[in-house]
């Protein structure tokens, strides 16, 4: 019994820490191209557990979520991301957030493919919520 | 998500035992040891560890004592890098008032619905 | 006897502390406590429009809460005396500190009693958390302005 629980401790913190991102991305205008060269970027990433964009309108917001154990320097490689989609995508005005809940509500969005009009109300009421300090 | 629980409930449960070891090991009191506690955190946030470390362990590092300290310098430094020294003064209550405010709400509250459990000789 | 010697003897006599199994018990208590927090934590993360950065806020104030009703029906006692600083170190023992004076004191009036004991026990860690606070912020804020870090 102890043995097998001994595995299986190993075998999940194992998966947990190579597994590739998993991507979930929505293109207002279905530009495959951006979306592919960004999930492509994302696939890349070995500290990112998994990674949510929506491109609108030469606007970028992407949420990452940094994996569990190198949550400790989760600011820097907020940073670092950040300046390196901002590299990839210079025409776009490019948004980045770890926070979980600015994930969850982004996938909402995503799950949602809203038009236009209300992507850019979501799009900005998510990052007023970000801003907020208390 | 059950990992940062899990976290949680780990960082949380060591910072405890270190707690423990200031009361039976250098035999402190309970005031003491907090109060250590708290400056701790203070100088943790100066240097600028304790914010990853709340990124790491979640409640495990914003529900000990220690978060009062965090917060109250971390007001202090957002206010001063904003408005210079004065800063240091004005911003320490701003991001923090959740802890200390509720538990002197929830003491009046406590004092109007309960009763005193001491004896009276 | 003098001072050294009574103290000498004191030590002796003084029942020893199970130092092991404090460290145990207070890190099986502190755990849970934290453990319970953090699911409280993604609780108002998913039902209300808190991020993980504001959660902690309703988080600290929910534990204060729970702290005052377990003082209010003294559990929270029985609690202190298993897990020890497993009980104390969290916020939940700030609340029950600053409730239990509350409580205590109600029969000496609500203005003298309540009000003038309330920090009775928990009054040093405002008041070194304060102190604390502002000089290392001093401290860091001259050196930024020197020149010699940054922010």
């Amino acid at each position: 019994m102890k043995k097998l629980w001994f595995i299986s401790c190993v075998l999940l913190l194992v998966g947990g820490c190579s597994e590739r991102p998993q991507v979930t991305s929505y293109h207002v205008e279905d530009n495959q191209q951006e979306l592919e060269k960004l999930e492509e970027f994302i696939a890349d990433q070995e500290k990112i557990s998994e990674g949510s964009a929506v491109f609108f309108d030469h606007e970028l917001v992407v949420t990452i979520q940094v994996k569990p154990l190198s949550k400790f320097s989760k600011e820097k490689i907020t940073k670092s991301f950040e300046k390196e989609v901002k590299s990839l995508f210079p025409d776009h005005k490019v948004f980045v957030s770890s926070d979980l809940k600015i994930s969850w509500e982004l996938k909402k969005i995503i799950e949602e493919q809203p038009e236009k009009d209300k992507v850019k109300k979501d799009l900005d009421k998510l990052q007023a919520l970000s801003k907020e300090a208390t | 998500m059950i990992f940062s629980i899990i976290i949680a409930f780990v960082v949380g449960g060591l910072i405890c035992v270190v707690g423990q070891l200031l009361f039976d090991v250098a035999k402190l009191t309970p005031a003491h040891t907090l109060s250590l506690l708290v400056v701790i955190g203070s100088v943790l946030d100066g240097l600028g560890l304790y914010e990853p470390f709340i990124d790491f362990a979640g409640a495990g590092a914003t529900i000990p004592i220690m978060s009062f300290g965090n917060s109250l310098t971390h007001g202090a430094l957002a206010e001063a890098e904003k408005h210079g020294l004065i800063g240091v003064l004005t911003g320490m209550f701003e991001v923090t008032s959740s802890g200390i405010s509720a538990a002197i709400v929830f003491g009046v509250i406590a004092a109007l619905i309960f009763k005193s459990k001491g004896k009276v000789s | 006897m003098d001072a050294k010697t009574y103290q000498q003897t004191v030590d002796q006599l003084a029942p020893k502390r199970p130092v092991l199994k404090n460290c145990l018990t207070a890190f099986l208590t502190g755990g849970i406590i934290c453990g319970i927090g953090q699911i409280i934590s993604f609780m108002y993360m998913y039902f209300f429009p808190f991020t993980e950065r504001t959660s902690s806020n309703p988080t600290v104030a929910t534990m204060v809460f729970i702290a005052m009703v377990l003082t209010g029906l003294g559990i929270y006692k029985k609690i202190g005396q298993f897990g020890g600083a497993g009980s104390a170190v969290p916020v939940t023992g700030f609340g029950n500190a600053v409730v239990s004076a509350a409580i205590e004191h109600k029969s000496e009036g609500f203005i003298l009693g309540v009000g003038g004991n309330i920090f009775k026990l928990a009054g040093s860690v405002i008041v070194y958390g304060v102190f604390s606070a502002f000089v290392v912020a001093l401290i860091k804020t001259i050196l930024v302005q020197v020149g010699v870090i940054n922010w």
